[in-house]
């Protein structure tokens, strides 16, 4: 019985998959990784069998039946991240903890408020919307410069929730602000505050628990 | 070719039995296993595979660990204890629909 040898892909033939993958600007590592592993199972078992096609010919007719089966994954494969993402903070709000430490800080903030003058207060509001910048400079200046990560979706994705939550925090400045302006209450400012500092709290977890996962995952080391 | 939009709806059922049967699993080999169990009648693409696994790996029902194979990364999945529960879960459901799509579609009706 004649036994057929599987024809392997070389290291190189991979660099190009990885390459022209990135050049069709599917630019997260974790993405093309599980791609190029798809493509060059299928790449392998379909030279196995030709044995007289060559790696580039193979490739050519692999790209024009799946290239854009492959551009509208890519798309899905986002999603996926941000669900990822969502599904951490989903874990995190649900949790009797999350409750608790809610009602410690509004108690905290609302007695600690009552003690402050009317322009203190104001002056925290002011600096609210830049608590989630303390976590993207912790996620993004120091661990991942320490771990020299590439591009991962999920890593990168972080920065959108980034930036949504900066905006929540102005939103609530501004109703602060308003709110001190006219006549101040500081039962609605202690919950805006707390919530915004729990929030920030809830996005240095999420991050850096984000951060492990791909860490582990892709054994990631500095 | 199987009408694939009959079988979109137990695709997660599908991935979790397979992984149920086997310790670990990749993509490619998923949709291979799929091919052959169905002598070539029901082909999943990439395009439903990989979102309903991130999708089960989000959700706590598959973890993950990537190995170096054959000069590139493989990223496995495997049932989460948790897992193993939904895939009971998710077939007890399945041979309830397909019994009752069986009454359905072949029933024997009487005149009494």
């Amino acid at each position: 019985m004649e036994s057929t040898m599987k024809r392997i892909l070389s290291t190189e033939e991979i660099q190009f998959i990885d390459t022209y993958l990135e050049n069709s600007d599917i630019v997260y590592a974790d993405i093309r990784m599980e791609m190029i592993d798809h493509i060059a199972s299928d790449l392998e078992e379909r030279l196995t069998e030709s044995k007289t096609l060559t790696f580039y010919e193979v490739f050519k007719d692999y790209m024009v039946e799946n290239k854009a089966r492959f551009l509208k994954g890519n798309k899905q494969f986002i999603k996926s991240a941000d669900r990822f993402i969502l599904s951490k903070f989903k874990q995190k709000i649900k949790s009797g903890t999350f409750v608790l430490l809610l009602i410690a800080f509004f108690g905290i903030i609302y007695f600690s408020l009552d003690k402050l003058s009317l322009d203190s207060i104001k002056n925290i509001i002011g600096y609210s919307p830049f608590f989630p910048l303390i976590p993207l400079f912790i996620i993004y200046f120091l661990l991942v410069d320490k771990f020299n990560l590439r591009r991962f979706s999920g890593i990168e994705r972080l920065g959108f929730v980034y930036i949504a939550f900066f905006q929540f925090f102005n939103l609530c400045g501004i109703l602060v602000h308003k709110n001190l302006k006219s006549s101040p209450d500081l039962l609605y400012v202690s919950i805006l505050l707390s919530a915004e500092i729990l929030l920030g709290f809830l996005l240095i977890k999420v991050s850096l628990e984000v951060l492990s996962h791909y860490k582990k995952v892709y054994k990631l080391t500095s | 070719m199987a009408n694939t939009k009959l079988y979109k709806g137990s695709l997660v059922t599908i991935i979790l039995r397979l992984l149920n049967e086997n310790d670990k699993m990749y993509g490619y080999e998923i949709t291979q296993k799929v091919r052959q169990l169905t002598k070539g009648e029901l082909k999943i693409t990439e395009g439903a595979l990989y979102p309903a696994l991130h999708k089960l790996e989000a959700e706590g029902l598959l973890k993950v660990e990537v190995q170096k194979v054959d000069n590139r990364l493989r990223k496995y999945y495997k049932l989460t204890e948790k897992g193993e529960t939904e895939t009971i879960n998710k077939l007890k459901e399945l041979q309830e629909y397909i019994k009752n799509m069986q009454v359905l579609i072949n029933p024997k009706w009487s005149l009494q």
